[in-house]
């Protein structure tokens, strides 16, 4: 940490920060300042500083250089739909959020790739190349409100991660704002930047490293067709053994989703409702995307798999409204949980694809144990589970059951040789559970990259590492390291 | 340090290493030779060895199969070779999951056969040069088949890593989707050894393709204007278009499913491409005394890239998939660095030297910006006592 500021430079900020950017894009009153005390992870709150909107990298630069001689640390923020606490202004941090960085500087058709601002909302990038004939592959469920930035940071996936990987996939170069207030630039649109691969090390470092201020990015072509099949399914097991034979086919399909029943009827329930039955133990969704040639195979291919494990039936989206129908049971999912519970608890874990069978099993016999409200909705190629548990934070003691499934749930995770986050990043919310995954060693070696850009842990501090570290003891991965390599 | 203080840190090393170190003839890299081999015999003897390395300020060279073994920067001093020949193991392969888990010794081939057994491709290549696992990924070299494949940077899942204090860290895991802490493992892929010795790796595996098939083109400059449309169609996992003396054309690989092959294979065919046996997808081997590059250039620079070099009359082998190309100049030393830096900046590009012994004391990666400051606090913090691989990272390091 930065050594503790003294009143007196602490003061000085404000008029410091509102002399980069205006008043009018600076916040500092407490009534101004409760709508960023917290990201899309309601359960952990800290009251900023300040907020403060740059417009460019050199006010960013400015407001960096102001909150050092403050000695106030800083934490980059997009759209604040991140939901482990990334955005979280800890030890009375200055908020510097980049919305307003939006520009899209520069599409080059030829040669496929963009140079846009961290400001840019994710979908707003596809819809710009779309008469291009291109698209941004990376797609979170969140496209419609988070930011490019928010995107680098997190490393974000989403439905389509299966087939087209995740943002670190897309990114060929970052201008970067480190802590100092240096600005550089990071890889380029070659790929064959000399020396380390910085912008993979930054990409997912959870805006701990700098405050990206621009990036170039890779787009697609689209492609030719597009497929949604939707196969019904009696439980869950049927749905993720069909994942597993369909995977071990050999098809590579651009996603593969599940919806488990509990979320089946609350999707119903709501606004979303897709006319799905409501007795149905459980839902895929297939998306196969390609050559017009390839796809009838394809499709024939899938139906006989699901059907192979059960599925009583195969549907194949007719046209572009029935297929968005299918895709609204899927991202209107989390929304309708909102019926379910005045909170929602999103928990991100991963596990091999092949024990989801096994590990989905233990998760709702967790739930049960604690007596809580859990759906599963997940990217099941991806092995990257979702339980979601629907609870009411009033409720002090079942606040506290909430917080024991969910750490229940992710040692079941990384025991069965996965890990605590797929897309969600550690952020505030699971720092004390990263030692479930690494040891003392594979954390400092963490703090060695940090200390390479950011020496004095001012740039979003508190996120990724333990505050409080696990004992060895209490720790059953840590011990069995040394015999299986990751278990 | 003087050469008796270098002999007697050599020594002592053969001391700390028993029965695991091998003097041999000795290997030069330049002004430096290595004449002994610590071959240690799993991660935590590798670690050890490092650690007493940098305790008497030895140099360690990594050491895989050796088939690159003066790749990057030469060499600024060197002890020893720390080899991984011992660390050839194949833990896990799991068919029903798609990924494996072999230590860094482990001849590329032999893994590429066990995934092909297990009904899967091990997304890497080495075009039969005997090359180790852990020496591929520690150059991270671009490949043609990276094209199909991706790069290196999206196969490797998880690394264990020696380190030069001693300890053994593991970074990523076993699953596809990760971010749990920092994404290190990119770091340590094509670190050249400069950061620490792989001792281990998670890899992804891809569906074994249902139908491959190569064509190549009859030779003619027309050729390598249309080979960098022919190299966009969906199935194309590799394509080299050559110019030059002896050879010129174009070779393609499509892999994939069948129909999307089959389409492929008739339109290419349509355009005067016939189907061959194999092809030839890899430069050829540098003339001796020919200064080589790898240049990288952007797809909309390429006509005039390709024009560039038809007026200096140098053979090439590109990569228009993957948008790199390697070229050799029969000039000296100086001479061809400025070249490259010409074909560099008419392809909007970068370039790199791979051939270190003639680049004299030029860096072949030609780097010296912003990113080499980060560069030697990153190994500042790794490699504090400057046992691994020093000078040879871009920058120097
Ligand atoms: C309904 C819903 C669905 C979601 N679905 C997905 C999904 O499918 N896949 C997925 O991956 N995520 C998903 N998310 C999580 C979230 O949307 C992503 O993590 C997203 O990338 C966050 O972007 P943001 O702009 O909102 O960032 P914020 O929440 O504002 O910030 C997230 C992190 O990024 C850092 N950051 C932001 N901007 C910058 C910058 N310019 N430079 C450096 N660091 C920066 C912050 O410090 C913080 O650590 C979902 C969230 C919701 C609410
Ligand atoms: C200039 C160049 C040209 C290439 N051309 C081709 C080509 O035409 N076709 C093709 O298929 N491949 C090519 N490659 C890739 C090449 O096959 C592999 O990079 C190389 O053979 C590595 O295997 P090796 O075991 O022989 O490594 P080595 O030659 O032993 O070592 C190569 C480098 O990796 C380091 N290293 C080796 N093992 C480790 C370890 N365990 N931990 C840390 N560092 C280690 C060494 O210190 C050295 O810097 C090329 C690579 C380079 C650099």
């Amino acid at each position: 940490m930065a050594s503790a500021p003294d009143a007196s430079s602490r003061s000085a900020l404000i008029p410091a920060l509102e002399a980069v950017v205006g008043r009018e894009r600076c916040l500092s009153t407490p009534e101004e300042l409760l709508v960023y005390e917290c990201d899309g992870l309601t359960s952990h709150v800290a009251t900023p500083t300040a907020v403060v909107f740059p417009e460019t990298t050199e006010e960013v630069q400015a407001l960096v250089r102001a909150c050092r001689t403050a000695g106030v640390p800083f934490v980059p923020r997009g759209a604040g739909t991140g939901l482990s606490g990334g955005a979280l202004a800890s030890d009375d941090a200055v908020v510097v959020e980049c919305s307003r960085m939006q520009a899209i500087r520069h599409i080059d058709v030829e040669n496929r790739i963009a140079v846009v601002e961290p400001g840019v909302v994710n979908a707003d990038l596809s819809v710009a190349a779309k008469p291009h004939g291109l698209f941004y592959a990376p797609d979170p469920s969140s496209q419609l409100a988070c930011t490019l930035g928010g995107n680098v940071a997190e490393n974000s996936g989403g439905p389509h991660t299966l087939k087209y990987g995740t943002t670190t996939d897309h990114v060929l170069a970052l201008e970067l704002v480190l802590p100092d207030g240096a600005c550089i630039t990071l890889g380029d649109a070659s790929g064959l930047a000399p020396g380390f691969d910085w912008v993979g090390a930054v990409v997912g470092s959870e805006g701990t490293l700098g405050i990206v201020t621009a990036m170039t990015v890779r787009l697609e072509p689209i492609p030719e067709r597009v497929e949604t099949l939707l196969a019904i399914f009696d439980d869950v097991v049927s749905a993720c053994r069909a994942v597993g034979r369909i995977i071990e086919s050999g098809l590579v399909p651009a996603a593969l989703e599940i919806v488990d029943q509990r979320t089946i009827r609350a999707v119903e329930d709501s606004v979303y409702a897709a006319g799905l039955p409501r007795d149905a133990g459980a839902i895929l969704i297939v998306e196969l995307d390609g050559p017009d040639v390839a796809l009838d195979a394809q499709i024939a291919e899938v139906q006989t798999h699901c059907r192979a494990d059960g599925a009583e039936r195969v549907e194949v989206a007719r046209d572009e409204t029935e297929r968005t129908q299918f895709w609204r049971a899927r991202k209107g999912a989390f929304g309708a949980m909102g019926r379910l519970a005045p909170d929602l608890y999103v928990h991100d874990a991963v596990v091999p694809r092949t024990a989801l069978p096994e590990v989905l099993a233990k998760v709702c016999e967790i739930g049960d144990r604690y007596g809580l409200t859990l759906s599963n909705v997940f990217h099941a190629g991806d092995g990257n589970l979702h339980p979601n548990i629907s609870f009411d934070r009033r409720d002090p003691d079942e606040m506290a059951r909430v917080i024991a499934a969910g750490e229940a749930i992710l040692r079941t995770c990384v025991e069965a040789g996965g890990v605590i986050t797929g897309e969600h990043g550690v952020g505030s919310e699971k720092s004390d559970y990263i030692s479930l995954v690494f040891g003392e060693a594979d954390l400092d070696a963490m703090q060695k990259l940090r200390s390479v850009f950011d020496p004095e842990r001012v740039c979003n501090p508190g996120k990724i590492f333990p505050t409080t570290r696990f004992c060895a003891e209490s720790n059953p991965k840590a011990r069995g390291y040394d015999r299986v390599p990751f278990g | 340090m003087s050469p008796s203080a270098e002999r007697a840190s050599v020594s002592r090393l053969a001391d700390r290493a028993g029965a695991r170190w091998q003097e041999h003839a000795p290997v030069s890299f330049g002004e430096t030779s290595v004449a002994a081999t610590w071959t240690p015999s799993d991660a935590d003897e590798v670690a050890h060895a490092l650690a007493a390395s940098a305790e008497l300020g030895a140099a360690v060279l990594p050491r895989g199969a050796g088939t690159q073994a003066d790749c990057g920067n030469l060499p600024e001093r060197a002890d020893c070779f720390l080899s991984s020949a011992a660390l050839e193991t194949i833990d896990a392969l799991d068919a029903s999951e798609g990924v494996c888990h072999a230590g860094a010794g482990t001849p590329l081939a032999r893994l590429q056969a066990a995934a092909v057994e297990a009904g899967w491709e091990l997304p890497l290549e080495d075009a039969g040069r005997g090359s180790s696992l852990g020496g591929v990924l520690a150059t991270a070299r671009l490949t043609p088949r990276a094209q199909g494949f991706g790069r290196v940077r999206n196969v490797v899942l998880g690394l264990e890593i020696a380190h030069a204090n001693g300890t053994v860290t593991r970074c990523g895991g076993r699953v596809v989707k990760n971010v749990t802490g920092y994404d290190l493992a990119k770091l340590y892929l094509g670190s050249l050894g400069s950061l620490g010795v792989l001792c281990g790796a998670w890899l992804r595996l891809r569906p074994k393709p249902q139908r491959v098939v190569r064509l190549e083109s009859d030779p003619g400059t027309e050729t390598a204007s249309r080979a960098v449309d022919w190299a966009r169609r969906a199935s194309v996992r590799a394509c080299a278009v050559r110019e030059g003396a002896t050879k010129a054309g174009a070779a393609i690989e499509l892999a994939g499913d069948a129909a999307s092959v089959a389409a492929d294979r008739d339109a290419l065919i349509a355009e005067g491409l016939q189907e061959a046996e194999d092809v030839d997808l890899f430069a050829h081997p540098a003339a001796d005394g020919h200064l080589e590059f790898q240049l990288s250039f952007l797809p909309t620079r390429w006509p005039a890239l390709a024009a560039h070099l038809r007026d200096l009359s140098v053979g090439y082998c590109a990569w228009p998939g993957l948008g790199v190309l390697s070229v050799q100049f029969d000039a000296d030393a100086e001479r061809a660095f400025a070249l490259a830096g010409e074909a560099a900046a008419i392809a909007e590009g970068r370039w790199r030297c791979e051939t270190p012994s003639l680049a004299g004391e030029r860096d072949v990666f030609g780097a010296t910006d912003a990113e080499s400051a980060l560069g030697r606090a990153l190994k500042a913090q790794f490699d504090p006592a400057g046992v691994l691989n020093p000078g040879r990272m871009a920058g120097r390091l």
